[in-house]
């Protein structure tokens, strides 16, 4: 075989292809559902009422700064966020190492809702960008992975850029099985290609750091190291501050300041309240802020201007988490981030497909197979699977959130598991058909689950019920076409 | 591709043929696998590099440096690894690849 650009380019594709979106896939679906991760929530937490309005009271304010006293006392270094036209809730949360977990209360009374226990949202906010394994390795993985985006995207780019204007809107859904999933990848690809593109790059620009530290790997002199001050770790602090002033003034002459007029962030130190200014106002990602004394409320300084290099940087981070955006932007996210998904889904099964008749026979094609499936089919039943444990699990059990964590990745486990077992076993279409049969019954009996559950009204906050119980039901739906399109013949 | 019927054919098994196609193929993916090996351990010594480079820029906040540096990377190890693995008349990805971390080495030594 002539070994031109195109084919030598193709295999790089193909095989960085497939290796990285094994994984580059499951952070595509998280990070698409994490563009609603307070939506998300707010799901999962039916006991929440989402009709109040944006409006503090003091008593609220107090109850809420009680409150954070108190998990500092336990050593956890809570903080406040104010109540928003997206979150209408006043929560008092902390970092538990992973998500920003925490309670909700009334913003006019500061009654605590007595909402389960759930890590929500914020678990696939967490799984998108660091696969829920820290900083080491974990957002190192995805930071690689992100390179290896990059790299296949040009790649891809570079074997198909002469038939990119003819097959530019090219979907022949009826044709042969290759063809009609090779046309699934491309018009994914090229439609959304800036789309990935972008968030390929500032997703690998965001978190660079931790796969490439500023220290030298071979030093050239070993200089003795400062002495670091005892710091608490991230979410503990050493020792509880005094009960913060009247929180009420200090807010209000803040968001005259911040020009940020609802959802900031409350952060408190042992000697100072740090009042932010809220994401959702503009797409710079800003840290500004203005901070008073913990001890009597008097203004200490205010941070609102950032220099021009500070800004791009904001600019990268607030385009890619994409906090600023309004509902129809969001939604439109969510879409282009579905399409991601799809692009990496339909490439894992287009290198199967070419590979199959050469080399279906091999252990290594097998096992290939395997971890296709449990990426395609198994990751978004165990997404639904956090879903079912959220409705089924009792509501005041203790340790609730993790559990819903630990069954995620139980059922995602025993995808796996049923995948190897089925394709070594050489009953692979088997194993498909199982697991999208799986896929189909969770997601088309979540809204039914969610009626019969009777966990909330659905007179308010319908849309987000209505929303989430509709994409589980088309998923569900889609796993049900595919399952039956796999019992037809291929043509 | 068509298979030439000569007149060696009774001399050269179909087999034999099938065992050099397979010989020659297997040649090739390690050939490209180590390309792609040194193609990256290059792109990523120079991307290391332009890190600590970024840490010379002249701003007093070393998260933003880093924040840069990564900028840089993010943009540069991608082109850096299709144009090493792409260009392999006379090396010349390779020679691209060697100059690139050569002048991140420079930049490295000599004050801007």
């Amino acid at each position: 075989m002539r070994e031109t650009l195109r084919v030598h380019m193709g295999w790089l594709h193909s095989w960085v292809g497939f290796l990285a979106g094994l994984l580059l896939a499951c952070i595509f679906a998280s990070g698409t559902l994490a563009v609603f991760d307070t939506e998300i929530t707010q799901w999962m937490q039916p006991e929440v009422p989402l009709r109040q309005g944006t409006s503090l009271t003091p008593t609220a304010l107090q109850a809420a700064a009680q409150a954070v006293q108190a998990e500092e006392e336990n050593g956890l270094s809570a903080f406040l966020t104010l109540p928003s036209q997206r979150d209408p809730v006043l929560r008092v949360l902390h970092y538990d190492g992973y998500e920003f977990v925490g309670t909700a209360l009334h913003s006019e009374t500061g009654a605590v809702f007595p909402a389960r226990e759930t890590a929500a949202g914020q678990f696939f906010y967490n799984f998108h960008f660091s696969l829920r394994g820290g900083n080491q390795p974990g957002v190192q993985i995805v930071t690689f992975l992100g390179l290896c985006l990059l790299v296949a995207v040009g790649s891809g780019l570079v074997i198909h850029i002469r038939a990119l204007w003819p097959d530019l809107i090219l979907f022949r859904p009826f044709g042969a099985r290759p063809r009609a999933w090779v046309d699934a990848h491309l018009i994914a690809g090229v439609l959304f290609l800036p789309f990935i593109l972008f968030m390929g790059y500032t997703g690998t620009a965001i978190h660079a750091r931790a796969l490439l530290p500023v220290e030298p790997f071979f030093p050239f002199h070993t200089a003795a190291k400062p002495k670091k001050e005892k710091t608490a770790p991230k979410g503990h602090v050493l020792q509880a501050g005094p009960l913060p002033p009247p929180l009420l003034p200090l807010i209000a002459q803040a968001r005259d300041i911040l020009g940020s007029p609802e959802g900031n962030l409350v952060l408190f130190t042992p000697n100072e309240v740090r009042i932010f200014k809220s994401d959702a106002f503009g797409p710079f990602l800003t840290r500004d802020h203005v901070d008073f004394s913990r001890k009597d409320g008097h203004a200490l300084r205010s941070v609102t201007q950032s220099p021009p290099a500070v800004a791009t940087m904001q600019l990268v981070r607030g385009l890619h988490y994409a906090r600023y955006a309004p509902l129809p932007l969001r939604w439109l996210y969510f879409l282009s981030g579905l399409a991601a998904t799809s692009l990496a889904a339909s490439g894992l099964i287009v290198f199967l497909m070419k590979r199959r008749r050469s080399s279906g026979e091999q252990f290594f094609f097998r096992l290939a197979e395997a971890l296709t499936m449990t990426t395609v089919v198994g990751f978004p039943a165990a997404t639904l699977g956090i879903f079912w444990a959220n409705r089924c699990l009792p509501v005041a059990l203790s340790g609730r959130a993790m559990i819903e964590i630990d069954l995620f990745f139980a059922v995602w486990g025993l995808c796996a598991a049923h995948a190897l077992l089925l394709t070594l076993t050489r009953h692979a279409a088997l194993g498909w058909r199982q697991q999208l049969g799986l896929l189909a019954g969770a997601g088309c009996g979540l809204p039914l689950l969610d009626l019969i559950s009777r966990s909330h009204a659905w007179g308010q906050g319908a849309s987000i019920f209505m929303a989430s119980d509709t994409l589980a039901f088309l998923a569900g739906l889609i796993a049900l076409c595919a399952l039956l399109k796999l019992r037809e013949p291929a043509a | 591709m068509r298979m030439s019927r000569t007149k060696n054919l009774g001399m050269t098994a179909p087999s034999a043929l099938s065992a050099s196609k397979k010989n020659q193929k297997r040649q090739a993916v390690l050939r490209r696998l180590g390309l792609l090996a040194v193609v990256c351990a290059l792109s990523f010594l120079t991307a290391h590099l332009i890190m600590l480079d970024a840490q010379r820029l002249p701003f007093e906040d070393m998260r933003l440096k880093t924040d840069l540096g990564g900028m840089v990377i993010a943009a540069l190890f991608p082109i850096l690894v299709l144009v090493g693995f792409a260009g392999r008349r006379h090396g010349w990805g390779l020679i691209l690849g060697l100059v690139a971390c050569g002048s991140a080495v420079l930049a490295g030594i000599f004050p801007f």
